[in-house]
């Protein structure tokens, strides 16, 4: 029964604070600017919120929930989340989904913020608790921040499939950052040759700093309301046709080390494919996608994965850059994403998807957008979203 | 080939970073680093290796495993090198290579170690387990390429 959501909600608000690397307050302060912007934008205002979903790692302790609802005076109202970072912030779509199909709520708000850009090695080494596998295992030989993750996939890639790597990361890179410089909106605001992405340092080899995300303050929120309610609202209504969320049997401690598909991110098929099927469209319909891209290597896996053409072949399909532009077949992380735009993991994604759909996307829009991607990842987990301009 | 630093001058850099595992379920393979021996958590039930340590073996979900000293001769799985520290207990290692590894008879698991003396790395390279000592009489295992090879 996977056709029951689709249409059943719209997005008819987004909110984002400016992408920058160092905000002038506070993480909470930023969710709340966001959050209060995106009810502006729908036309709503608090008292007719009746739910709240987010990310499931960092905001329950960064911002509660409940702290939301006590400072904006939302009662009575439905909360949820299912996973974390990039995967929990679009599976916090598709918990809202639900509960406007079951009646729990007609107005929900979804939000996400992260101080990271203001946290000295937040962003890429968040993973690893006290004694956690990550720390007691692997950070003593230096397998440690994410970029050391992805920049072994990426070695083991290139001895598999004997591509030229650099050309496709470069490829990938200054795709965005045109994206991004175009988009007006960016953290990012320096164009890129190809030669200045090969004279840039090497953080992991083979990653380069351009082939790392930014580090950002920043704060992003989105308006789901059940879709008869959309129709009265000022912005033309963005329909979630479809989403999913997949998991594996691991853990985000053993994921990068033991995942027995290595170069492969398993769970992005199956989620993408779900996602789709409630949708009843196909991988050719997309005008757009917005995929998470920590680094160019994840992005590049996810080309493969997702099906746009087949394992290994990635590096051959970026290779000039022109499939993934703006103008090209599929034209991926049309904002400049997480390597050019801003580094909220995935938030932005989805408003920017919301942006194109409503065709207000201003430099960057996709031509005559009318189904788009959103595919944010976390270790095992893979969520997905697709979302529509036109009902039905 | 290029030389390998002497095993005291490798164990002293990971004095900043080796856990406190004492009384964790990490604690059998640190102890047996510092008994010369790789250890790694096998099912006394299937026989099957895991990685990381659960609190029930993943294969066939037995609660009742433990630690096995393995040869510590391993391939190459893929590797990187350390350039840019995101962690100040780093700033003295650029240049290290941190390779996952997987372990000739240790099917299945794949672990993060360091690779030292080797140059032009490659996927499969034979290594071999060595036990760098530390000033406070601990010790860590690292892998160098298998003698002869």
């Amino acid at each position: 029964m996977t056709t029951q959501l689709r249409d059943v909600a719209a997005f008819v608000g987004i909110g984002e604070t400016p992408a920058v690397r160092k905000a002038d307050k506070p993480l909470k302060a930023l969710v709340l600017d966001a959050i209060t912007a995106a009810l502006d934008d729908a036309g709503l205002t608090p008292a007719d919120v009746d739910g709240l979903v987010t990310e499931g790692a960092l905001m329950p302790s960064a911002m509660p929930h409940d702290e939301v609802a006590a400072t904006l005076g939302i009662s009575q109202y439905f909360s949820g989340m299912s996973s974390y970072w990039g995967s929990g912030i679009a599976s916090a779509h598709l918990v809202g989904a639900q509960a406007i199909a079951c009646g729990q709520a007609d107005v929900v708000v979804s939000y996400f913020g992260v101080d990271w850009g203001s946290t000295a090695g937040a962003a890429y080494t968040s993973i690893g608790e006290e004694n956690s596998p990550k720390v007691v295992y692997e950070k003593p030989f230096g397998y440690f921040g994410q970029p050391y993750f992805f920049g072994a996939i990426a070695n083991r890639y290139r001895s598999t499939y004997g591509v030229d790597l650099e050309r496709a990361f470069g490829s990938l890179a200054i795709n965005q950052r045109e994206n991004a410089l175009r988009s007006g909106t960016a953290q990012m605001d320096r164009s890129m040759t190809y030669g200045q992405y090969l004279e840039s340092p090497y953080v992991a080899e083979p990653l380069r700093i351009p082939d790392c995300c930014l580090l950002t303050d920043g704060a992003a929120a989105a308006v789901l309301v059940r879709s008869d309610r959309a129709k009265d609202l000022p912005k033309p209504p963005v329909y979630l046709k479809g989403a999913s969320l997949a998991t594996m049997p691991l853990s985000m401690d053993n994921y990068f080390t033991q995942n027995p598909d290595y170069l492969t991110w398993p769970t992005a098929r199956p989620a993408v494919e779900q996602a789709l099927a409630m949708a009843g469209r196909e991988l050719d319909d997309l005008d757009f996608a917005e995929l998470y891209d920590c680094f160019t290597m994840t992005l590049l896996m996810q080309i493969e994965d997702i099906g746009w053409c087949s394992k290994g072949e990635a590096a051959a399909f970026v290779e000039d850059g022109k499939r993934v532009a703006l103008d090209g077949d599929i034209p991926i992380n049309t904002h400049g994403g997480l390597l050019s735009h801003s580094y909220l993991l995935g938030a932005t994604h989805v408003t920017e998807a919301i942006r194109q759909l409503r065709g207000d996307a201003g430099d960057v829009q996709v031509a005559d957008a009318e189904l788009g991607l959103v595919g944010l990842l976390a270790g095992p987990h893979y969520g997905a979203l697709v979302l529509g301009r036109d009902e039905g | 080939m290029s030389t390998s630093p002497a095993l005291e001058e490798i164990g002293q850099r990971y004095v900043p970073v080796l856990p406190d595992v004492e009384g964790t379920l990490a604690a059998g393979f640190w102890e047996g680093a510092d008994e010369g021996e790789l250890r790694l958590p096998r099912c006394t039930d299937c026989g099957r290796f895991h990685w990381y340590p659960l609190h029930r073996c993943p294969h066939c979900q037995s609660p009742r495993w433990e630690w096995t000293a393995v040869a510590g001769r391993a391939r190459i799985f893929t590797w990187t090198v350390l350039r840019r520290p995101l962690h100040k207990a780093f700033q003295d290692r650029v240049g290290e290579i941190v390779a996952i590894l997987e372990l000739d008879d240790a099917s299945g698991v794949r672990i993060v170690a360091n690779v030292f003396g080797a140059d032009d790395l490659e996927v499969g390279m034979p290594v071999e387990v060595a036990f760098a000592p530390t000033p406070d009489g601990r010790a860590v295992p690292i892998f160098v390429p298998t003698s002869g090879s």
